[in-house]
């Protein structure tokens, strides 16, 4: 019911404003998954930019309403492979350029918590493998059931869990160890 | 029900970060821009119609002379076949007038009085798959005002 009032409000505006009043209610998801395709914060806000003119086009069919999660994640990730093969490309002609390391460019924000634990899991997030990280992101902060990631994904709804639980598990056991480093 | 994994409620109490302030910029004047091409709403351009309409108003006046033998539909003029080389034969088309309702008398932008009629016509094409013989019939109806200069009182 949540979902459909916000549906029908969004229909009562002109398709660009439902379309930024979308953005501001899933940006910070759409970024967090971009970003897993991307090497900087710039680079996955120019993912989601193109991966919104590719889905403005496809909602045409349905008068320009914004898309549903789903389809939004699957197209930023069709966006992220394309970009990946071009970057393996230029990677190549490129191989002598050192990137520094931009530290405040962070993919969860370190102001919502500020405690230990959170920014260790907040590091071991971004350390998971991207196949686990993708479930990760798209469960946990894009509150997609395991069927709506398995369609996204193109696998099974129990290769999708499986990788949820075993990213969690990675998760709690680089938790333990850095906890038992620090407090060594 | 299952427990909730410890590191599942540590996980939801993380927030992503939010779009920057250009990023979000940027995406906006590209919505902004895929918005400037799309077709003008015609709920929001109905009243504002008056020029566009001549052409379908001598078109309608007819019918509207003939208003007894509007009351069954019509029946579908069909179009001459072209050659085409498409997949997909184009077998006729035609504009259905369902009703028509009085909506009466305005002033044109020069003074001039009008008299309004609010039309609805449904257009009809058949088309047929040349390889399959399988026959479409796509309708679309649509509402349309007529505005026709009042001569006599």
């Amino acid at each position: 019911m949540k979902g459909s009032a916000a549906f029908s409000s969004r229909m009562a505006l002109s398709p660009a404003s439902a379309w930024k009043q979308w953005l501001a209610d899933h940006g910070p998801k759409l970024l967090l998954f971009a970003r897993g395709w991307s090497h900087c914060r710039q680079d996955a806000e120019d993912l989601i930019q193109e991966a919104i003119v590719k889905l403005w086009h496809y909602q045409a069919d349905h008068g320009h309403a914004p898309p549903d999660l789903p389809l939004a994640f699957s197209t930023i990730r069709f966006c992220g492979l394309n970009l990946h093969r071009s970057e393996s490309r230029r990677r190549k002609r490129e191989e002598s350029i050192v990137y520094l390391n931009d530290f405040q460019d962070v993919w969860l924000d370190p102001m919502q918590e500020e405690d230990e634990e959170a920014m260790i899991l907040r590091q071991a997030v971004e350390r998971l493998s991207p196949k686990l990280r993708e479930v990760v992101v798209m469960k946990t902060w894009g509150g997609l059931t395991f069927a709506e990631i398995s369609t996204t994904l193109a696998i099974s709804p129990n290769t999708a869990a499986s990788r949820y639980r075993y990213a969690l598990d990675q998760l709690a056991h680089e938790l333990r160890q850095l906890k038992e480093v620090r407090h060594a | 029900m299952r427990d909730i994994d410890p590191i599942e409620a540590a996980l939801a109490r993380l927030m992503p970060v939010a779009l920057s302030d250009s990023g979000e910029r940027v995406i906006h004047e590209t919505l902004d821009e895929l918005a400037a091409g799309l077709p003008v709403n015609r709920g929001q351009t109905q009243r504002e119609w008056g020029i566009g309409l001549g052409i379908a108003a001598a078109a309608i006046v007819g019918a509207f002379a003939a208003w007894p033998s509007l009351q069954a539909p019509a029946p579908a003029v069909a179009v001459p076949e072209e050659e085409i080389t498409s997949p997909i034969e184009w077998v006729s088309n035609s504009d259905r007038i369902e009703s028509l309702q009085d909506e009466g008398r305005i002033s044109g932008t020069d003074g001039d009085a009008l008299q309004a009629v609010s039309v609805r016509v449904v257009a009809e094409n058949t088309l047929r798959d040349r390889e399959t013989g399988y026959t479409l019939r796509i309708s679309e109806p649509r509402e349309e005002l007529v505005l026709m200069p009042v001569t006599s009182f």
